[in-house]
């Protein structure tokens, strides 16, 4: 996919996500995304520019450098045929936390969110980063929702306004699946088979028309 | 007999020294095109947090999905009116 010309969001509003993008994560990525437009902030992941087909460490280095905010998935970090865990991720936890370490004064201010599926997994595997905001998912995208979301509730400016309860959007997550879905149907379409982008504006043009509705009220 | 090459050349530097100067004598008001934004991209309060929308180059697809949730909000606005 062509790269689409996308303005940049401030850093303190922008949340890089660092996770799987294969078929069996798309549920769990997608509340993230619904979760974290909703929340007022703007997902950025490696599919913004390349739809993940050709992404190098530098861009993601530099997208780090972004975003204030960071969300780390290690729940997929398994040993697999060949014997070896995908590394990625972990690196990449590393980049943001080396960031905010040793980078620049701005970088003081990245937070990180590190998710996996099971809790106290790392425990095992990356000890290093406890002390860190270490959450559990259980591979359910409802989860997902509540844990991004209570995370940019805990770290919100105090005189931000109040984030929505996890419940609340967990519902209109099912709200915008069962309105999107019926949209796509006649074009052969699913939503997790929606492209990142076409995915991002969906969502976004499904919040305005629920905020349209809201005004009218 | 030959054309006088000269004149040619004046003709056109006449021509558009004219319309040059015509544009910046008259006394009528230009035409200006203001730019509106898009209502999808500006800023919106859903819930009480402010929400930029994404913005970018979009595909048709999008295109046409953003068509149809906004008919589908005002239709089911509608029904919630008149219920």
């Amino acid at each position: 996919m062509a790269s689409t010309s996308r303005p940049k969001p401030p850093a303190s509003k922008s949340v890089f996500i660092n996770c799987p993008f294969d078929d069996g994560f798309v549920p769990i990525l997608r509340a993230m995304v619904f979760t974290i437009l909703a929340a007022g902030y703007h997902p950025r992941c490696a599919l913004d520019s390349t739809d993940g087909a050709d992404i190098r460490v530098g861009k993601i280095a530099q997208m780090i450098g972004e975003c204030d905010w960071g969300i780390h998935d290690l729940s997929r970090v398994e040993v697999e045929d060949g014997g070896l865990p995908r590394f990625n991720m972990p690196m990449e936890l590393g980049l943001h936390l080396g960031a905010r370490i040793l980078g620049e004064k701005r970088h003081r201010r990245k937070r990180a969110l590190i998710l996996d599926a099971e809790r106290h997994r790392y425990d095992r595997a990356l000890s290093d980063i406890s002390g860190q905001d270490i959450e559990s998912h259980q591979n359910s995208p409802d989860e997902a929702i509540r844990c991004v979301r209570n995370w940019l509730s805990e770290h919100r400016p105090r005189n931000a306004e109040p984030l929505p309860g996890a419940a609340a959007l967990q519902a209109d997550y099912r709200r915008f699946q069962a309105e999107i879905g019926p949209l796509l149907a006649p074009r052969r379409l699913d939503p997790d088979h929606l492209t990142h982008s076409d995915f991002l504006f969906a969502v976004s043009d499904w919040l305005m028309a629920q905020a349209a509705a809201q005004q009218s009220r | 007999m030959p054309p006088d090459p000269n004149r040619h050349v004046v003709s056109l530097v006449s021509e558009r020294s004219k319309s040059h100067i015509g544009g910046m004598a008259t006394t009528e008001k230009k035409a200006t095109r203001t730019r509106r934004a898009d209502p999808a991209e500006k800023a919106f309060v859903y819930r009480g947090i402010k929400i930029q929308p994404v913005t970018g180059r979009r595909s048709p697809l999008s295109k046409a999905l953003r068509d149809e949730i906004r008919k589908l909000a005002e239709q089911s606005r509608g029904e919630h009116v008149t219920a």
